[in-house]
């Protein structure tokens, strides 16, 4: 085999025409890779902020997603404002062809005027609102009708499930969502919460597949110290006065002595919040904290307590009341009856301005000024309610002569509801002024925010808030409070009538403010309640007025609170259906002690006791009753009893029920068949 | 290596077009066959090559899967995506659904509403203090109010025995 070697020459040639080739194709690719890198680096470092903002145009669309406003709830936990996402119709003009017919699809649908709708249509171009926030029906009905240029837009409502229920606390919001009255108001920079921005990718289908939020903040919630149920109860009973007194105006406040913190506050008339706009200003006022007026004899707790305080004097010292006039820097000052000589209990039992005149000239007009800004009068409270009243007190330099007896009788004084209860509410706690408040706490889910805790100011000392209550206490037990008077709570406080100012700057003889302030029960008072009833017709005095209503809201708070009955209410219940002579012996009784001896001997023998009771008085020694233990009774066998037949059961036999779980009745003690005396105790343990 | 060449005998027929005219002198045709046998050519075996060939090929391999991994995972994150989006909607759709719910909730637990259907429905009334029953709490009894005194088995009825 032989094999030819190519020739050198050629062999030459050929390598480098492979090189050339090769360098060609060398140099063709750096080229076509030096444009592609230069392609590059042109459009990832020269035009970069452009394209990436051209493909973000394409890609991405920034949506402002409107902030949801924190919820308001009360005490418990229930809800009492809350925002919803709710649709808002809008169109663009330009994509609408015939805005006359749309008009006239549109407007009955929504309930709109056509020609309005139709002129707004043709007054823009790229955007116009046809309706914000419309209800779900109102969005059906849209949807279907399926128009061109017609689009929708989710947008935050407010909702106010409750209606009137604390309306004038609550407050309203606007269309734009920025609160307008009460809380949503003056909290609205927590409520409101902040916008957030979502950034979303879309593919060439329009179709979302990232969306990144920025910025949003949510609102926090409230929780209010209000609660719902008392809230209804001040409310309707208000109402109901207010009504039935043909009144302009009527507020009530309950409010938590120990803490400063308002469990009700009732304004009357009120509005729905879900229809702010359409509400009358009128009923809008919340008078409990801007509402000021003349109190009365409701202000006279301030000469008094000053006087017990600075020891000038003391619930058994006797004060001539002059037959009902006191003259005063040439005026002269006329009870409405002729006393003569009473007690300062009597005093103020009998609400007595010359007595209280009297107890402020012994104070002098320094003193009664600086215990009147004390208790603070004259300052606003500084609530969180927006709109809140300083009232009126003037330096003593601006004074009259006849000042100081005004102003112990609580006239030329201008004070709110809200500073009359917080006064009233420093006597029922021992003497410590606390700030009234409407928010127990601000929090968001991931921020739980603590609110300081409260702090009082002592104002008296606890020696003179217990003469105060012995005092408030005899005037609800026999004086003109009476109609206060609670079933099987003891109670305390102060009727006031005031002559309001009439048009001719005089004091008017036909327009008066009714008041009762009080608390309840004495020994550990769980409610100050405070009642204002404004210019009543038919009655005036605050003891007709505004009293029972202060006994229907504290009886039924305090029952709603389960606060322990500390009055015989079942004796007097009894007593009630006795005699006429025993009814006025047990009544003029001091609330918190039980019947005397001889009462109860009357009692037991009266036909309308039930035998049981009369069985029970067996004997009596030196004042102190003593009662047979009574017979002996089965324990009946509770198993598979629901609660409530358990209840009724125990309460028949007069046993004391201790209950465990719930559900039906599973076990007891003692045991079925066992004999126990009545007051006895049963423990029963329910499951489901 | 030889060579052949042999003349390729001519055959009458008829005259193609192009070939000249017959008188005309023409230039014979010789066809020239060469053989040519590598089979016993043997091409040495570069290993190096074959090693950089390979590492080469598995290079690029590991380079394509990783590639169509990153790839995947790039399509498997737009579909997250899509689906995310749409878990998004539904959880949005779904809270306001609960707060639609909690919103009718509260309505329904209105007082008023409450107060009104026990009295017209139920015909309820307010219970009076002597029908509250209290369970399960010891009556927290004011320190100032009295109780009463109750006779003990096997106790004296007369307080003075005792001393």
């Amino acid at each position: 085999m032989t094999f030819f070697k190519p020739h050198s020459g050629a062999r030459k040639t050929g390598e480098s025409q492979k090189l050339r080739r090769n360098l060609l194709l060398g140099g063709v690719l750096a080229l076509w890779m030096a444009g592609l890198l230069a392609r590059l680096y042109c459009l990832q470092v020269v035009e970069y902020t452009d394209s990436l903002a051209r493909a973000q145009r394409q890609q991405q669309r920034t949506v402002e997603i409107a902030p949801k406003r924190g919820t308001i709830f009360d005490r418990e936990m229930q809800p009492l404002a809350m925002s919803l996402a709710v649709d808002s119709v809008f169109a663009v003009p330009a994509e609408i062809s015939n805005p006359e017919m749309l008009a006239g699809l549109l407007a009955p649908v929504m309930g709109l005027s056509r020609s309005d709708l139709a002129g707004r249509f043709k007054a823009f171009r790229s955007f116009c609102w046809v309706k914000r926030k419309v209800s779900s029906q109102e969005t059906a009905r849209v949807r279907d009708l399926n128009l061109k240029g017609i689009y929708f837009q989710k947008e935050m409502k407010r909702f106010y499930p409750k209606g009137k229920l604390a309306a004038h606390v609550l407050g309203a919001v606007g269309l734009d969502d920025n609160g307008l009255a009460g809380l949503e108001y003056s909290m609205n920079d927590a409520i409101k919460g902040h916008a957030a921005r979502v950034v979303v990718a879309y593919d060439a289908r329009g179709q979302s597949f990232r969306s990144t939020e920025l910025d949003g903040e949510p609102g926090k919630n409230v929780v209010l110290t209000l609660d719902e149920n008392i809230q209804y109860i001040a409310e309707k009973a208000l109402a109901s006065a207010v009504r039935q007194w043909r009144a302009a105006w009527g507020t009530a406040i309950v409010q938590d002595p120990s803490t400063g913190a308002i469990l009700a506050m009732a304004s009357q008339p009120a509005f729905d919040p879900n229809e702010y706009s359409r509400s009358d200003p009128h009923t809008r006022i919340n008078r409990a904290a801007g509402g000021v007026f003349e109190p009365g004899s409701t202000l006279k707790l301030v000469p008094l307590a000053a006087a017990l305080e600075e020891r000038l004097t003391n619930p058994r010292e006797v004060i001539d009341c002059q037959q009902g006039s006191i003259a005063l820097a040439g005026h002269v000052i006329h009870d409405h009856k002729p006393f003569g000589f009473l007690t300062v209990e009597q005093v103020l039992a009998q609400s007595s301005d010359v007595g209280a005149i009297k107890l402020g000239l012994r104070l002098g007009e320094e003193r009664l000024h600086r215990y009147m800004r004390d208790f603070g009068f004259g300052s606003k409270t500084e609530i969180e309610l927006p709109g809140e009243e300083r009232g009126l007190l003037k330096s003593p330099a601006h004074w009259s002569g006849i000042s100081i007896g005004e102003i112990s009788m609580g006239q030329e004084v201008g004070v709110t509801p809200l500073q009359l209860v917080t006064a009233y509410s420093a006597i029922a706690n021992g003497g410590v002024l606390y700030q009234p408040r409407t928010i127990q706490r601000v929090f968001r889910e991931s921020d739980q925010t603590p609110l300081p805790p409260v702090a009082g100011r002592r104002l008296l000392s606890e020696r003179t808030t217990g003469l105060m209550k012995q005092i408030f206490q005899a005037v609800v037990e026999s004086g003109t409070g009476a109609a206060a008077r609670l079933d099987g709570y003891s109670a305390a406080g102060k009727t006031g009538t005031a002559q309001k100012i009439d048009a001719s700057g005089r004091y008017s003889k036909t327009s008066y403010v009714s008041s009762f302030v009080g608390f309840a029960p004495i020994s550990r008072p769980a409610v100050t309640i405070l009642v204002v009833i404004d210019s009543p017709v038919g009655a005036i005095y605050g003891a007709e007025v505004a009293a029972p209503v202060f006994r229907s809201i504290a009886e039924q708070t305090l029952g709603y609170l389960s606060i322990p009955q500390d009055n015989p209410s079942r004796w007097l219940q009894v007593a009630s259906r006795a005699p006429a002579g025993l009814l006025r012996q047990t009544r003029g009784n001091r609330a918190g002690s039980f019947p005397t001896t001889s009462e109860l001997t009357g009692a037991a023998t009266s036909p309308f006791l039930p035998v049981s009771f009369s069985r029970s008085v067996a004997a009596s020694s030196q004042g102190t009753v003593v009662l047979d233990e009574g017979p002996l009774f089965k324990v009946p066998q509770f198993s598979h009893w629901p609660l409530r037949r358990v209840a009724e059961e125990c309460q028949r036999l007069g046993l004391e029920l201790h209950v465990n779980g719930t559900g039906l009745a599973v076990e007891q003690k003692p045991p079925p068949g066992t004999r126990v005396r009545e007051g006895g105790k049963v423990w029963v343990r329910f499951a489901r | 290596m030889p060579t052949l060449a042999k003349a390729i005998p001519r055959r009458r027929a008829r005259r193609p077009r192009n070939q000249p005219v017959s008188g005309r002198a023409s230039f014979p045709e010789i066809h020239f066959v060469k053989h040519i046998d590598n089979s016993r050519l043997h091409r040495e075996v570069d290993r190096v090559r074959r090693r950089e060939c390979l590492s080469l090929l598995g290079l690029g391999i590991v380079l394509f899967i990783f590639g169509l991994l990153l790839a995947s995972q790039h399509f498997q994150g737009v579909r997250y995506g899509y689906q995310i989006e749409q878990l998004k909607a539904e959880r949005t759709t779904l809270e306001e659904w609960n707060r639609q719910l909690r919103l009718e909730q509260a309505s329904l637990a209105d007082p008023q509403r409450i107060d009104t259907l026990a009295r017209r429905n139920l015909g309820l009334t307010p219970p009076k203090p002597e029908q509250v029953v209290p369970i399960g709490g010891e009556t927290k009894a004011p320190a100032e109010s009295p109780e009463f005194a109750r006779v003990f088995p096997g106790a004296s009825e007369d307080p003075s025995s005792d001393q």
